[in-house]
């Protein structure tokens, strides 16, 4: 009976993933089809990314709320000097950006933006909420500040591709999603800097004590959240073919939820990328089963909301003792 | 031994990624290319009005009205044009008319053909409505959405500053008009007394 129990309780998310297709399956005749397979891959494959990032900084008891902001700010600089480039009057001087280059700034401001965060937390121990809230305003202000407002659109067919195009029968951002989740499996699975996400998370002070250095652990994995929702943010504007100022609004709680439902303790040491890519697909298939249902977007909220709680009571029931 | 070949490895990297990001130009020769390549959404607005409305055919309003409360979703499949996967459909109609009310908003009135009323907007001008009736524009071929949606506003400033003070100044009830212009009709929910015509000509007959 308790190997029963712990079979359940290992494999929850999958067995209410399933349970979920099924029954929308029997409701709606448009859910189990190839097309509505791949939609629901290409919706949520910005969600695993960013949940990605999400998962490592809560697996270290944190919490990242500007990865929606990030992923705006990340998306318009990469839109815009791959549009506009850079021009310095003084010097009479255009700088151009190529597909390649667009993206690598993307990145590297996600990054950034990223480290920042981790050094907010690490240096001045502000806490994560208030850290990457105050990140979330700053880059959102950023974002419309460099847009002026404004969505920077016709950004080529090259980066569209990232977006829209497909490869080996497969959309982009699905191939883009497969190897994030590959890499952060083993960087968290089979890796120094993953064990030590995980020790930091379970408990710091011995984590401090057996010598692993926990400000750099926890900046660079606040610097992999903000580079993962940078990849997200690339992803997003190249499907849109268009970086919009408001882009990501309220992405952070779509990442929370699928890390929580993924099965990831938000007091750190516990949890799965694996998990969070369940939890992900939950929350799309979810998504898509209440529009296919013509369920009203207020109803969808409400039953999001619910699916979520039920989802923390369920892991809090399975571990009674954990802080 | 070992660190100079580091460095030189780490920078060989940044050399060909920088190489492969970025180009530069004179900002004075970009600057030229730009305004040639430079879009005038008023301009082309203009020359639309101006040479090339007249060729843009129409169907007289009456037999619109009677095909499109038949079967509103074939009439509109067939000879109507919307953008993308809306189901909003935009078509070209004009008629010979009577002037039967003036309001703020618009001027009801009574087809010649077979007396079915209609709306002249005189208010809420939709430029793409105009747009996208008249096919002066095709979003394909823009890369900037703000160009194509430039298009609609200067064609809406036409219609606004040249076509309505003239007419709206001049006619009275019991006047006989010519009109042309763009409708929309939205074919989930069709809703025909309240289509109205957003006016491209608009002419009191004596």
């Amino acid at each position: 009976m308790t190997d029963l129990k712990s079979i359940l309780v290992k494999f929850q998310s999958i067995i209410a993933l399933l349970v979920l297709c099924v029954v929308l399956t029997i409701l709606s005749d448009k859910f189990f089809t190839l097309e509505n397979g791949w939609n629901i891959a290409r919706q949520i494959s910005i969600n695993v990314c960013i949940s990605v990032g999400m998962t490592m900084v809560i697996l270290t008891k944190g919490i990242d709320l500007s990865v929606g902001s990030i992923l705006a700010f990340s998306g318009a600089i990469a839109a815009g000097l791959l549009k506009y480039g850079l021009e310095i009057p003084s010097m009479n001087t255009y700088i151009g950006f190529t597909v390649f280059g667009a993206i690598l700034a993307g990145l590297t401001v996600g990054g950034g933006l990223g480290v920042l965060n981790g050094w907010m937390i690490t240096r001045f121990k502000v806490p994560p909420f208030v850290a990457t809230l105050a990140m979330l305003a700053i880059a959102r202000g950023a974002t419309m500040l460099w847009t002026g407002g404004f969505p920077i659109t016709g950004l080529g067919a090259d980066f569209a591709i990232i977006g829209t195009g497909w490869f080996l029968g497969i959309p982009m951002p699905v191939w883009i999603t497969v190897i994030v989740v590959v890499l952060a499996v083993i960087l968290t699975k089979k890796t120094k800097f993953g064990r030590h996400i995980y020790a930091i998370g379970g408990n710091e002070s011995a984590a401090r004590l057996s010598g692993i250095n926990i400000n750099k652990i926890k900046t660079w994995v606040y610097a992999i959240a903000g580079i993962l929702a940078a990849v997200g943010g690339i992803i997003l504007t190249a499907r849109l073919d268009s970086a919009q100022p408001n882009a990501g609004m309220s992405y952070e709680l779509d990442s929370i939820a699928a890390v929580v439902i993924g099965g990831t303790s938000l007091s750190g040491g516990r949890g799965s990328i694996m998990g969070t890519v369940q939890g992900a697909l939950i929350i799309g298939v979810l998504n898509s089963g209440l529009v296919l249902l013509n369920v009203s977007p207020f109803w969808q909220q409400i039953i999001k909301g619910v699916v979520i709680l039920l989802a923390v009571i369920m892991d809090r029931l399975n571990h009674p003792n954990e802080d | 031994m070992k660190k100079p070949l580091t460095y030189f490895l780490i920078a060989l990297i940044l050399g060909i990624v920088a190489y492969n990001s970025v180009y530069i130009k004179k900002l004075d020769d970009v600057k030229k290319e730009q305004t040639k390549a430079t879009f005038d959404a008023k301009t082309y607005a203009n020359d639309f009005f101006n040479s090339k409305l007249e060729t843009v055919s129409s169907t007289a309003a009456a037999d619109f009205l009677n095909n499109i409360k038949a079967d509103v979703k074939g009439y509109s499949e067939e000879n109507g044009n919307k953008l993308g996967i809306s189901t909003d459909y935009y078509f070209i109609i004009d008629g010979n008319a009577s002037v039967v009310e003036i309001e703020d908003e618009y001027i009801l009135v009574t087809l010649d053909d077979d007396h079915q009323k209609m709306k002249i907007a005189t208010d809420f001008i939709f430029g793409n409505a105009i747009r996208e009736g008249t096919q002066m524009a095709h979003i394909g071929d823009y890369q900037n959405t703000m160009d194509y949606n430039n298009i609609s506003v200067e064609s809406n400033n036409i219609v606004r500053e040249t076509i309505l003070p003239p007419f709206i100044q001049k006619v009275k009830k019991s006047d006989s008009l010519y009109f042309k212009g763009a409708v929309r009709l939205n074919t989930k929910k069709p809703k025909f007394e309240d289509l109205r015509v957003i006016p491209l000509v608009l002419k009191i007959k004596k």
